[in-house]
C-alpha cells in the first residue's frame, strides 16, 4: 500500500499515476483473518521465549546435583582452583577487603571483596557474625553465557575472568551474578570483580586476602591436588555455599555459614 | 553504597524500542494488513517508527561504559545473550523500515522533490536513493514494498528480546520469568500507538483545525483499550500469582505493590498510564460524538505510563536479591542522569521536526501538484 493512497488526513488522491492497491484487499483480509494472524503470531513469540528461557533455565541448573559428591574434580586440568572460608576463624578485621584494594588498584567507592556484618541471637545473646564475600568463581558462571561480546570467559583452571580491553560496560554480567560480585569500574569504565589474583597465583603466590588474613580464615588452593589445603578442608568439614539454589556451582566453599558446626572442631 | 547500574538509559531503550514497535505495527495494520482504521495514521505512523527506531542507540551509548567499543556488538555475537541479538536485529530493522519508506513514500517524494528548494531538495533526493524520475511519476514497486514490510514486521515483533534480556536473569527473582516477552510487546505496541494518536491529534487532528477525516474512526477505535484492557488483565495475573511465589519473590514484588517503586509502578505506570486511558478510550468508543481531548488526554497518559512503568521494573529488579555488593544507594535518577534523559528526549524532538520537515507527510495541495509538472522527457 504506497503512500500517496493515504494521505495523513485519510483523503485518496488520485491521479498520480500510482495505483491503488486497497483495490482488492478489503476482499482479501477479514477481521477474522487479522485475528487469526494475530494470534498465530503472538502464540508463536510466546512459545518461542518460553522454549529459549526453559533451555536457560535448565543449563543453569546442570551440575547442581554432582556438586559436593566429586572432589577432586577436573583432574584432566592442571590446577582447579577454590577458595575455603572458614568463617569460625574470620574476626571481621576487614583486612581482605584493604589488601584487595591495595593490590588491585581498586578504585575509590568500589570493592572486589566485601564484609558482611551480622549480629546473630536474641539479646542479650547476641554474637557478631562474619561474611566475607567474593566472586565466587563460579563452574557455572551466570556471568559469562550473559556477556554480548564473549568480554567475560572462564579459563580452564576454572578462573572466571574479564577481557577488559573487549569489555563495553553494558553491565549485564553484573545484573547477571546473583552474588553481587561485580561491579563497573569508574575509572576504566568496565565490569570488574575479583580475579583471585591470578596474577599473583601464576607467580605462585597466594592472593592478596589470603596472605593478609590474620586469622587464617581464607584458603586457596588446587582441588586437583588432594594433598592442597583446601583439598584437606573440603574432606574434612562440611562446607556450604552461597545460593545453591541457583545452580551455578561456586568455587568458594564456607565453612560454618549456618552456625553448626562448633569451635571444637576447628584443624 | 552505589548508583543503579540500569537506570534512565536503559529505561529509554525500553521505550524507544516500544514506541518504535507500536508504530511501525500501527502503519502495517494498514499497510500490511489493510485495516482502514489506520490508514490516517499509516504516514505518521511509519515516520515515528523510523526516528524512534532511529533514536535507539543513543541511550544505549548513553548507558555503555565503553560506548567506543560498541561495534563489537556486531562482530562477537554471542547467541547465549539476548543482548548481542540487539546489534543485528536493531540494525536489520533499521535498514529494512528505511527501505521500506523509500517504497512506501516514493510517489510523494518525487512529487515533493519536483516541489522543493534548497536543502530540503537535496534531503529528498538522497531518500529518493535512485534517479528522480522523468515525465509521470512511476509506480513504486510493490513487491519491495511488500517484503520490506513484511520483513519489519517480523524483525519489530522480535524486540520480544527487550523482555528475554531480563527474564532469563534467574539472579533477579522480579525480572526473572518468561512472561516478559510478551509484555515488553504489548506495553510497546500500546505505547507506540498511543504516540502516534497524539502525533496525528497535533498535526492533523487540531482543535481549530477542521475535523481531520477519519477521525472519528481513530477517536472510536476499539484497538487501544482493548489491547489495554488485556495488558492489565494480564498484569493482574502476573503479579497475583507472583505475590504467592518464593519469599524473595514476594519481596521483590513488594518493591513495586508497596514500596518505594509502588506511586511509580502502581498508580502512575498501571493506574494513571492504563487504567484511566482505558477508561477514557472505552467511553470515547461508545460515545456518538468522540471526544478529541479524551484520546489526547489518555494518549499522553499511556506515554507517561509506559514510561513509569519500564523504570519500576528495570529499578525494582534491582533493588533484591543479592547476597553481597552493593546495594544501590537511591532508586532514582541522579540530576546528570535526568539531564542526559532530557537532552535525549530534546534530540528525539528536534529529529521529529526534521523529519516531518523533509518527509511529505501531508498530503500534496492540487496546486502543488500542477505547480511543478514534471520535466519532458527529451527525444
Amino acid at each position: 500500500m504506497a503512500a500517496s493512497d493515504c494521505n495523513s488526513s485519510g483523503e485518496t488522491t488520485e491521479g498520480d499515476g500510482v495505483s491503488n492497491p486497497s483495490e482488492g484487499r478489503e476482499q482479501g483480509l477479514t477481521r477474522r483473518d487479522l485475528l487469526w494472524k494475530g494470534t498465530l503470531a503472538a502464540v508463536v513469540t510466546a512459545a518461542g521465549s518460553s522454549v529459549l528461557l526453559s533451555e536457560a533455565t535448565a543449563a543453569s541448573g546442570q551440575g547442581h546435583a554432582k556438586y559436593y559428591d566429586n572432589f577432586p574434580r577436573h583432574t584432566e586440568m592442571e590446577h582447579r582452583w577454590a577458595m575455603v572460608i572458614d568463617l569460625r576463624r574470620c574476626v571481621g578485621c576487614r583486612a581482605c577487603t584493604v589488601a584487595c584494594k591495595s593490590e588491585n588498584n581498586v578504585p575509590e567507592g568500589v570493592f572486589r571483596t566485601w564484609l558482611k556484618f551480622e549480629e546473630v541471637g536474641e539479646y542479650p545473646h547476641t554474637r557478631p557474625r562474619y561474611l566475607p564475600l567474593f566472586c565466587n568463581h563460579c563452574d557455572n558462571p551466570p556471568c559469562v553465557p550473559v556477556c554480548p561480546v564473549l568480554a567475560t570467559y572462564k579459563r580452564d583452571d576454572g578462573l572466571v575472568l574479564i577481557d577488559y580491553d573487549k569489555c563495553i560496560g553494558c553491565g549485564y554480567c553484573i545484573e547477571a551474578c546473583p552474588y553481587g560480585a561485580r561491579y563497573l569500574n569508574p575509572v576504566q569504565k568496565t565490569a570488574d570483580k575479583c580475579t583471585l589474583c591470578v596474577h599473583r597465583l601464576e607467580a605462585g603466590q597466594k592472593p592478596a586476602c589470603v596472605a593478609t588474613c590474620i586469622g587464617g580464615a581464607l584458603t586457596t588452593g588446587d582441588l586437583n591436588d588432594p594433598q592442597s589445603d583446601v583439598s584437606q578442608l573440603l574432606g574434612r568439614y562440611p562446607i556450604q555455599t552461597l545460593k545453591p539454589e541457583q545452580g551455578t556451582d561456586p568455587m568458594f566453599f564456607y565453612i560454618g555459614l549456618d552456625g553448626r558446626l562448633v569451635q571444637e572442631g576447628a584443624p | 553504597m552505589t548508583a543503579l547500574e540500569w537506570g534512565l538509559p536503559v529505561v529509554a531503550k525500553y521505550l524507544f524500542g516500544g514506541l518504535s514497535l507500536g508504530a511501525f505495527v500501527t502503519y502495517y495494520l494498514w499497510q500490511g494488513f489493510g485495516l482502514k482504521t489506520f490508514r490516517p495514521l499509516a504516514k505518521l505512523a511509519w515516520i515515528s517508527a523510523a526516528v524512534w527506531g532511529l533514536l535507539i542507540p543513543i541511550p544505549i551509548f548513553s548507558h555503555l561504559g565503553q560506548p567506543g567499543r560498541w561495534y563489537t556488538l556486531l562482530f562477537d555475537f554471542h547467541w547465549t545473550s539476548p543482548m548481542s541479538w540487539a546489534g543485528p536485529i536493531l540494525l536489520a530493522y533499521l535498514v529494512v523500515v528505511l527501505l521500506n519508506g523509500r517504497f512506501f513514500f516514493y510517489p510523494d517524494v518525487v512529487l515533493a522533490y519536483r516541489n522543493a528548494k534548497g536543502l530540503r531538495k537535496k534531503a529528498l533526493r538522497i531518500l529518493l536513493i535512485t534517479r528522480p524520475p522523468q515525465g509521470p511519476i512511476p509506480k513504486a514497486s510493490q513487491v519491495g514494498l511488500k517484503v520490506t514490510g513484511a520483513l519489519a514486521f517480523v524483525l519489530v515483533l522480535s524486540f520480544g528480546y527487550t523482555g528475554l534480556e531480563l527474564g532469563i536473569l534467574s539472579s533477579r527473582p522480579l525480572w526473572a520469568n518468561p512472561i516478559n516477552p510478551v509484555m515488553f510487546l504489548l506495553t510497546g505496541l500500546i505505547s507506540g500507538m498511543a504516540f502516534v494518536v497524539l502525533l496525528w491529534i497535533a498535526l492533523d487532528g487540531r482543535v481549530e483545525a477542521p475535523r481531520a477525516p477519519g477521525e472519528k474512526t481513530i477517536l472510536t477505535s476499539f484497538a487501544l483499550p482493548a489491547l489495554l484492557a488485556f495488558f492489565l488483565g494480564l498484569n493482574a495475573v502476573f503479579y497475583v500469582s507472583l505475590a504467592y511465589s518464593v519469599p524473595e519473590v514476594v519481596q521483590a514484588v513488594g518493591v513495586l505493590a508497596t514500596g518505594e517503586l509502588a506511586p511509580m509502578f502502581l498508580w502512575v505506570g498501571l493506574g494513571l498510564g492504563a487504567l484511566v486511558p482505558a477508561v477514557f478510550l472505552a467511553a470515547n468508543a461508545v460515545l456518538r460524538s468522540p471526544r478529541r481531548w479524551m484520546a489526547t488526554l489518555a494518549s499522553g497518559l499511556i506515554l507517561i505510563g509506559a514510561f513509569a512503568q519500564k523504570y519500576g521494573f528495570v529499578v525494582g529488579g534491582q533493588v533484591l536479591a543479592e547476597v553481597g555488593g552493593e546495594v544501590p544507594s537511591s532508586l532514582w535518577p541522579t540530576s546528570s542522569g535526568i539531564i542526559e534523559f532530557l537532552s535525549i528526549l530534546a534530540l528525539a524532538y528536534f529529529l521529529f521536526q526534521v523529519a516531518l520537515w523533509i518527509s511529505p507527510w501531508r498530503a500534496p495541495k492540487p496546486a502543488e501538484r500542477e505547480a511543478a509538472p514534471a520535466p519532458e522527457v527529451t527525444a
